[in-house]
């Protein structure tokens, strides 16, 4: 299975985990399905990954400044990260609000990396 | 007055008039067709009748370009010796000298600095009525600042920190207490800058929320992601005693 339809199911497992009141897991989720759907982006940049560097690089490179997927959607991708960070590694509790929240953000940045990508194609 | 097409203007020597500031050459532009002389030099192209005047913008604006430059190089040396270049009187010339050193960052200096000034001769050519204000946003539209892979080289890790502390301490002044650099981005995978503030009292949701626009500004000025966990003072604020020792055991203290 390719990347955009894994970060679809990421989001409903995020959405479920959150519902069940299991904040750091629906963050986590929330934050994979960004993940994939930027690594979606990438793929369809070609080699571009290699050129770049690294994924932040080559995203925000390629895929934003070249590519012209709205600023907004990678600075919700790198918050996503953020919040994960916080969830997972530092272990600090999550309300049900920002769980709630973070989907909601995810949300947003796999329909619009899809939308971009449709334009691609 | 005839209105020009922007694709008649010598929009090169327009460009060059608009950065001349030395009191001998004197520019004009000629309304009806576009050509740009200079009288008072060598070669001098006296104006015509109904020759425009040009006066140079101020240099403000140039220095402007020459601070978003090196803004976008990442070259760790080169980017401290070009801030350092800037600094005082004589930094467009001592700008200059110091870019022989890159040759690559020269050319990369060029382009930006060619684009910059295009799209200011075509302002300069819509204030003057002498092209259409829609014509010349077009052209501006046209000409957005070039992606410069020459600028792209080693990350200094730290070098970043140290400007996100910066702008931390703008917005904590006296809250803050340490800056911590726990990670340095990784150019083989995932190039992520890590870092942990240490303020006084903080609820690690809701400062990141609170930094999120300065996190998010140097990640996209640097191609890069620079997260952030903001700590209260008291260990109570993180429940993860290990995540706590690993900032303490491996970070570098960058403020």
């Amino acid at each position: 299975m390719n990347a955009l339809p894994r970060a679809h199911q990421e989001l409903k497992a995020a959405s479920l985990l959150a519902d069940a009141g299991l904040g750091a897991a629906a963050v986590s989720r929330a934050w994979k399905a960004a993940a994939l759907a930027v690594e979606a982006a990438i793929t369809e940049t070609g080699d571009a990954k290699r050129a770049a560097g690294g994924v932040a690089g080559t995203f925000l490179q390629q895929v934003v400044k070249k590519g012209g997927l709205d600023p907004s959607v990678a600075r919700l991708w790198r918050s996503l990260w953020e919040r994960e960070r916080l969830a997972d590694t530092a272990g600090i509790d999550v309300s049900p609000e920002r769980s709630r929240a973070a989907v909601a953000d995810a949300e947003r940045v796999v329909a619009a990396t899809a939308e971009w990508l449709d334009r691609k194609a | 007055m005839t209105v020009l097409d922007p694709a008649q203007v010598e929009l090169d020597s327009l460009c060059e008039a608009l950065e001349d500031h030395s009191d001998e050459a004197h520019w004009w532009i000629d309304p009806r067709t576009g050509h740009v002389g200079v009288e008072g030099v060598d070669q001098d192209d006296p104006a015509p009748e109904g020759a425009l005047f040009i006066d140079p913008l101020p240099s403000r604006e140039s220095y402007r370009d020459l601070e978003d430059f090196i803004g976008r190089v990442r070259h760790p040396r080169a980017r401290e010796m070009l801030t350092r270049a800037i600094a005082g009187r004589g930094a467009f010339r001592r700008f200059k000298d110091t870019l022989f050193e890159f040759p690559d960052l020269r050319e990369a200096w060029f382009r930006f600095h060619d684009t910059r000034m295009e799209r200011r001769g075509l302002e300069w050519l819509a204030d003057a009525r002498l092209v259409e204000r829609d014509a010349a946003e077009k052209g501006m539209e046209a000409r957005p600042d070039p992606l410069l892979e020459e600028l792209a080289g080693p990350l200094d890790p730290a070098m970043v920190a140290r400007q996100v502390s910066e702008d931390l301490h703008d917005l904590y002044a006296s809250r803050l207490r340490k800056v911590v650099l726990c990670s340095k981005g990784d150019h083989g995978d995932d190039d992520v800058i890590d870092l942990c503030v240490i303020v006084d009292e903080a609820d690690p949701w809701a400062e990141g929320e609170r930094i999120d626009d300065i996190l998010w500004r140097h990640s996209y000025e640097n191609d890069i992601v620079v997260r952030a966990i903001v700590m209260g003072d008291s260990a109570a604020t993180v429940s993860s005693a290990v995540y706590r020792a690993r900032v303490a055991e491996l970070g570098e203290v960058v403020r």
